[in-house]
């Protein structure tokens, strides 16, 4: 993966991955969509972030693509979560949850002084 | 590995940018469109759908643009765009192009084809094992000069030295032989036991000395060299009918040296030094030449110390008798090119101050040049250009010109180097490793990388350091050249000259000590 600096991206990737994995093959439009239901519509997700994502996770092997045909019979290329995808998320989903923990702890009021 | 992977498949993305194009923008047309269906169906007017979602998703060019960062190398892209452009505006200016181009070829090609006499003669190892421990020894007498050993000199260093692997005395002179094809006289060496020990050389086939060839009185031996072997004994392996007569004896060939072995002195023969009456007397008779190999770990500073305390003490030991003060050693290498060490290196040095004649030139030229493209700069920068850009478009042209000019300066220097050889005089030591070799087009390739930057971001800084506004109004003007131009340009016309001038006075003492190191006689007064 490498760009830990780019926190954003980080986590953008990682939500692709998530949805992916739970909803199976699924187009860009799919993806944005259901990322930005899952935030509460917190986060808006337009074609300049998504796309340059897809296709960073596509080089790095963890998402595949193909042209296939969406419900209403539109022509859409559908994003498929591969093996290595799937490795690569159980790993960033256990390092996130560490790190969202650790803050937490940081966070959390009062305990260091009790 | 992840990333690897991605580089490999962007380094591909440069090369199928349309196909990717193409399927990127029905991409983003499907995911328009859905969005805009969305719409639809919550209830907007057709026109508010596409609007809002056009919103939505911001830029779609820009989003292309960021894709195509992402999937291509944008350095890489960059560099092959400013070469084609470099190509395409050398191309437009053939007349500048030519000349630079020929003029880089001359200076490269003739310093290639300096350096490749100086790397064969003087830095290309011996071909040798070990070479470093081969030295020559010489005996140093009381008015500090070098002479020829004498036989009990050269017997009482090698059994008393406690650095030597072998020590060996030979003397080359002209042999008249009979008995090949044709008599030919021919430069024979008269070579001690363990001489071919020393050199570290045995012969292709047949057998080398044995120790009962190497005593007085026995039948006589004699190695020949590959080229005499093949010109004169037909090249036939089978050795035993070989009879040479010379020197009042008749010899049996024993066997035949390597392609290319023909030390000392371009040699072809040698012949065991003990079938001859040894001489244990006189210790002023100078007639030997030495060679000698060390232990390994063994360094030439300690041998020479050690035989420095020999010498003195067989003077001490033999007074009045003994010539030999002191002892020298040079390594074999530095000894075969003694002479012409200097006067190579001169040469080098002269070459070196005529690239920098040529290049003055060039960039002379790509000054001219860059003045009169001084508004399509400032056009460029106006527009936005960055400074590292334009730097860059320069350096790539520089590239194309120096790497022209070097493919043609290396095929000028191969031409070059066999005219060098033919012309150079007989005595200059190993000529046979002058070639153009990998370390001479090693040295042809970083010649051309450094005049290439440095002529590029000559022209470059010297091109986009102007103020953008005053640039595109004196291009506005259509003058030739403005201010700076000419104070630049004079500059270079005055460096140039002084180079030239000590390219002249160089020339004039290279070829007073040239004169100097072939009018030494190369006979020697014993």
């Amino acid at each position: 993966m490498g760009d830990k600096k780019d926190v954003w991206q980080g986590t953008l990737a990682l939500m692709v991955l998530k949805t992916l994995q739970a909803l199976g093959p699924l187009h860009g439009y799919g993806i944005a969509r259901r990322i930005e239901q899952t935030s509460g519509d917190l986060l808006a997700v337009n074609y300049g972030t998504l796309y340059p994502a897809l296709l960073k996770l596509e080089q790095e092997g963890y998402i595949s693509s193909e042209w296939g045909t969406s419900d209403n019979n539109r022509k859409a290329k559908y994003y498929k979560l591969t093996r290595a995808g799937r490795k690569q998320l159980e790993k960033e989903a256990r390092e996130w949850e560490q790190t969202t923990e650790i803050l937490a702890r940081f966070l959390a009021p009062g305990k260091e002084s009790a | 590995m992840r990333s690897l992977r991605a580089l490999l498949l962007r380094l591909g993305g440069v090369f199928r940018k349309t196909q990717y194009d193409a399927d990127l923008s029905s991409e983003l047309e499907s995911h328009l469109r859905m969005h805009i269906e969305e719409n639809l169906r919550a209830g907007m007017s057709p026109e508010e759908a596409r609007r809002q979602a056009l919103i939505k998703l911001g830029g779609v060019e820009q989003t292309k643009e960021m894709v195509r960062e992402r999937r291509g190398l944008p350095i890489l892209e960059i560099l092959l765009r400013d070469l084609r452009f470099g190509a395409r505006m050398l191309a437009k200016n053939a007349g500048f192009t030519l000349i630079a181009v020929f003029t880089l070829a001359l200076g490269i090609g003739a310093t290639t084809a300096i350096f490749s006499v100086v790397y064969g003669v003087l830095l290309r190892p011996l071909p040798y094992p070990k070479p470093d421990q081969i030295f020559q020894l010489w005996e140093v007498n009381a008015k500090g000069h070098r002479v020829n050993f004498t036989e009990p000199n050269f017997s009482d260093l090698r059994s008393t030295s406690q650095s030597l692997e072998g020590l060996a005395e030979c003397n080359a002179g002209p042999f008249t032989i009979t008995g090949g094809s044709e008599p030919t006289r021919t430069l024979a060496a008269v070579v001690s036991r363990d001489f071919f020990k020393v050199m570290g050389v045995s012969p292709l086939f047949g057998r080398g000395f044995h120790a009962e060839d190497q005593r007085e009185g026995a039948a006589p031996v004699l190695l020949v060299s590959h080229s005499y072997w093949q010109q004169y004994l037909g090249g036939s392996t089978d050795l035993s009918k070989l009879k040479l007569a010379a020197d009042h004896k008749v010899f049996s060939v024993v066997g035949v040296m390597p392609q290319g072995f023909r030390f000392p002195d371009n040699a072809d023969f040698w012949v065991p030094r003990e079938i001859y009456p040894p001489n244990n007397e006189s210790r002023t008779a100078h007639n030997w030449h030495v060679f000698g190999r060390m232990h390994d770990g063994i360094i030439l500073p300690q041998a020479r110390a050690e035989f420095t305390t020999i010498a003195h003490r067989l003077k001490q030991q033999y007074g009045q008798d003994i010539d030999m003060t002191d002892a020298a050693a040079d390594r074999l290498q530095v000894a075969m090119t003694g002479q012409v060490r200097s006067a190579l290196f001169l040469l080098l040095g002269a070459v070196s101050f005529l690239l920098l004649v040529a290049c003055a030139n060039v960039a002379n030229l790509l000054l001219a040049q860059a003045a009169r493209r001084e508004r399509e700069l400032a056009i460029r920068a106006a527009l936005g250009a960055d400074r590292s850009r334009l730097v860059w478009q320069f350096l790539m042209e520089a590239a194309l010109l120096c790497g022209m000019g070097g493919v043609i300066g290396v095929f000028a220097a191969r031409w070059g180097v066999d005219a060098l050889v033919g012309l150079a005089p007989k005595e200059l030591p190993r000529l046979d490793s002058v070639s153009l070799n990998l370390p001479v087009l090693l040295f042809a390739l970083s010649l051309c990388i450094l005049l290439a930057a440095g002529l590029g971001i000559l022209t470059a800084f010297r091109a986009t350091s102007g103020d953008v506004r005053e640039a595109l109004a004196e291009g506005g003007k259509q003058q030739a050249g403005g201010q700076r131009e000419q104070r630049i340009g004079r500059t270079i016309v005055a460096g140039q000259l002084a180079i030239t001038l000590v390219l002249l006075v160089g020339a004039g003492l290279l070829g007073r000590s040239l004169m100097r190191v072939l009018s030494v006689d190369p006979v020697l007064r014993a």
